[in-house]
């Protein structure tokens, strides 16, 4: 875990008592509401449907016990004593008061959290795999850059209001489980026939009313000058991105419009200035942070201990999560393990205080006092050793946390949809818990095996429903909900945009119209074929036969 | 309208706006891009001559006359519109050693991030106390970034 030192400290306190000036300049009328409205987002405060929303960053996912027990301890204090976590891993209180926000931000500042950035048209928290670290296969741990960029990103003079926000994920390795390639800059932490750390760079990704993959402008840039480059490809962006309509203004459209060759000349050109200057980042640097994220002091006999197995034998629920809800790690004898956030009832992603304090107990006692979210709105506790699996079981399963869901159907990306958000068509937590109830059968979740399903309540696609294996799309028809379903899309390494089903299906039909596709699944596939690639195999015409001739 | 220098009000700015550019003034004058590039030769001294471009028009048709000019006015169209910010970045970068001054849409609120860029001064549309113009400077104290102030990067500044 990054730990701030002085100079980060003094930013975020200083930034908590500039937007405590800023408010109350705003509630004493000596500020307008257009430029208070640009200032609060910077600061990720929304006002929606019902009340404000303040969003956290948590950068790159990653918290310590104490910082999510100061979660749970500002959710109780100033909201309903819950929370919710995003897809871009970040975590959101729904009833805060706006004259309270100021007190908000400076507890937050007591335990190195803030809100900066968090919305706007401005460079926001930059994501990577929630695995980093731990995952077997990475070719080198994406945390030190992330935080590296975090650094340069804050409060950046030159790139607080750009044409619109812009994104950034980092991955490594052959797995891609932040969803680089729907990002306005995805980086892919690789290494060259030399050995040397660098990245791909990809721009141009995105969702939302214009779906896109991310296009390679660069195969690859030295690590260090990662700083430079992205100065380069915002510096262009923000001069050339268009800004006489929002819906055209993400980089994806800027990148469309020129080609992606006529795009790298521009930032490569500009990059001619830049590379080799202040702007690389020293080795000095470079060590001074990844020294925050060296391996932890992992028990080498992790592996010896065989009880696990036994309670494998013992408990068919504990077996069920173990093989849905926990992972490989690269230590022999560890697993990293899912706090499912997706309960039968309850709100996709959302987490209440009493929650929140017990999954940072366990953290403290198991897993390095260390806790992760995940793009697929999950807690993670990275690093348990197998013999602790089954107390870490007991405990979550007491909670409500430990739904054997992980990858399945009922693991959705959900986002609040009309029930809480303004720019919404259509509910959406209706929908899930319609989808809860009509699959709740565990072990047929579990022979449908692997499918990703996303909803989102409106075409600014929160949820990325169009890299949904499953994507549903709420629309507002003549004041009824309604939604259409995607096929096949996937935001992973083989990054793909789902197809459309055909017409919108009313919202009482949506779980028996998942409930007819997926019988087409198990009729169809072949042997263990997971679901994605049966449907990429067929492609939509078997799931429209059966899904309308039915209705 | 209020107008700051180097992070102070200041009432003895020697710039006018004009419309049009026609052999030689003593004033100071600051004139449209759109003239300047209209002229075939300019005569009025670079010393008391200025030019003004909008946030939405593009930086490159004034490069070349940047030898011409001791002060360019950048108006900042919208609120949202951030151009002006990288515009500073690149003149400064491009060599320009006069006056950038801001003006449009821009408020207390920016000040910081406007002289970071590279802007020595602005022009603003509501009146601001020297309280106000100091806080607005000085609030954040400490900056991760390299910017056209300071080159490098907070972990280069040797403490």
């Amino acid at each position: 875990m990054y730990i701030y030192n002085d100079v980060d400290q003094k930013i975020v306190d200083e930034r908590v008592e500039q937007f405590r000036d800023q408010t109350t300049r705003y509630l004493a009328g000596n500020l307008s509401d257009d430029e208070f409205l640009a200032l609060r987002l910077m600061n990720g405060l929304y006002i929606q449907r019902q009340a404000p929303m303040l969003r956290v960053a948590i950068p790159y996912g990653t918290m310590t016990s104490f910082q999510l027990r100061a979660l749970s301890s500002i959710s109780r204090k100033y909201d309903k004593g819950y929370g919710h976590f995003t897809t871009r891993t970040n975590f959101q209180l729904n009833w805060p008061k706006l004259e309270e926000v100021p007190d908000i931000l400076a507890d937050l500042a007591k335990v190195q959290l803030h809100a900066i950035q968090t919305s706007g048209n401005c460079i926001r928290n930059t994501t990577t795999d929630h695995f980093a670290g731990v995952s077997a296969t990475e070719v080198s741990d994406p945390r030190p850059w992330c935080e590296l960029i975090r650094q340069w990103s804050t409060l950046h003079p030159e790139f607080a209001y750009l044409p619109r926000k812009f994104k950034i994920a980092i991955t490594s390795g052959p797995e891609d489980r932040a969803a680089t390639q729907v990002h306005d800059v995805g980086l892919h932490l690789i290494k060259n026939e030399q050995g040397e750390l660098g990245f791909e760079v990809l721009v141009g990704g995105g969702l939302g009313r214009t779906p896109k993959i991310g296009k390679v402008i660069r195969e690859f840039l030295p690590a260090n000058e990662v700083i430079s480059y992205l100065e380069a490809i915002l510096r262009v962006y923000n001069l050339k991105g268009r800004r006489d309509n929002k819906y055209k203004a993400r980089i994806k459209i800027l990148v469309d419009a020129l080609g992606a060759d006529a795009f790298r000349d521009l930032v490569e050109s500009e990059w001619q200035h830049l590379k080799g200057s202040e702007l690389k980042i020293t080795q000095e640097e470079i060590e001074r942070v990844s020294d925050f994220f060296t391996p932890h002091n992992y028990n080498t006999d992790a592996a010896a201990d065989l009880t696990l197995d036994k309670y494998l034998e013992a408990h068919s629920d504990f077996k069920h999560w173990y093989l849905r809800n926990t992972h490989p790690h690269k230590v022999p004898g560890y697993r990293a393990v899912t706090v499912s956030l997706k309960p039968q009832l309850g709100a996709p992603g959302d987490i209440t205080a009493l929650q929140m304090d017990l999954v940072a107990e366990i953290a403290d006692r198991y897993s390095f006092g260390e806790i992760r979210s995940t793009h697929h709105q999950n807690l993670l506790l990275a690093n348990v050793e197998q013999k602790h699996l089954y107390s870490v079981w007991v405990a979550l399963s007491d909670a409500n946390l430990a739904r054997a869901n992980i990858g399945t159907l009922t693991d959705m990306i959900v986002c609040p949809g009309f029930d809480f958000c303004s720019l919404a068509n259509a509910k959406t937590l209706n929908i899930a818990q319609q989808i809860n109830d009509a699959f709740d059968d565990v072990d047929y979740l579990h022979d449908l095996g692997e499918i990703r399903l996303n909803m989102s309540g409106c075409i600014n696609a929160c949820a990325h429903h169009h890299v949904g294996h499953i994507g549903i799309l709420g629309v507002d028809k003549k004041g009824e909900d309604w939604y259409q379903i995607t096929l096949g899309g996937s935001s992973e390494a083989d990054a793909s945009l789902g197809k459309v089903l055909g017409r919108a299906v009313a919202a009482d039909e949506v779980a028996d119209t998942l409930k007819r596709l997926l019988e087409v699944y198990v009729d169809l596939r072949r042997g263990d074929e997971l679901f994605i690639d049966c449907v990429r195999r067929l492609g939509v015409e078997p799931f429209k036969e059966r899904v309308y001739a039915v209705a | 309208m209020p107008l700051l220098k180097h992070q102070t009000l200041v009432s003895d700015d020697p710039w006018v706006e004009q419309e049009t550019l026609s052999g030689v003034t003593d004033q100071f004058i600051v004139v449209p891009l759109a003239q300047l590039l209209e002229q075939e030769a300019i005569s009025q001294p670079k010393e008391r001559l200025g030019v003004k471009l909008s946030s939405e028009e593009t930086l490159d048709d004034l490069i070349p006359l940047l030898t011409k000019v001791s002060l360019v006015e950048i108006h900042f169209e919208a609120l949202r519109d951030g151009r002006g910010f990288s515009f500073a970045r690149v003149l400064r970068r491009e060599g320009f050693q006069g006056e950038i001054r801001a003006s449009g849409e821009v408020s207390r609120d920016r000040l910081d991030y406007l002289y970071r860029c590279g802007f020595d001064s602005t022009v603003l549309q509501a009146p601001i106390d020297d309280e106000q113009v100091k806080a607005a400077y000085q609030e954040i104290s400490v900056r991760y970034q390299a910017d056209a102030r300071q080159i490098q990067p907070v972990y280069r500044q040797t403490v």
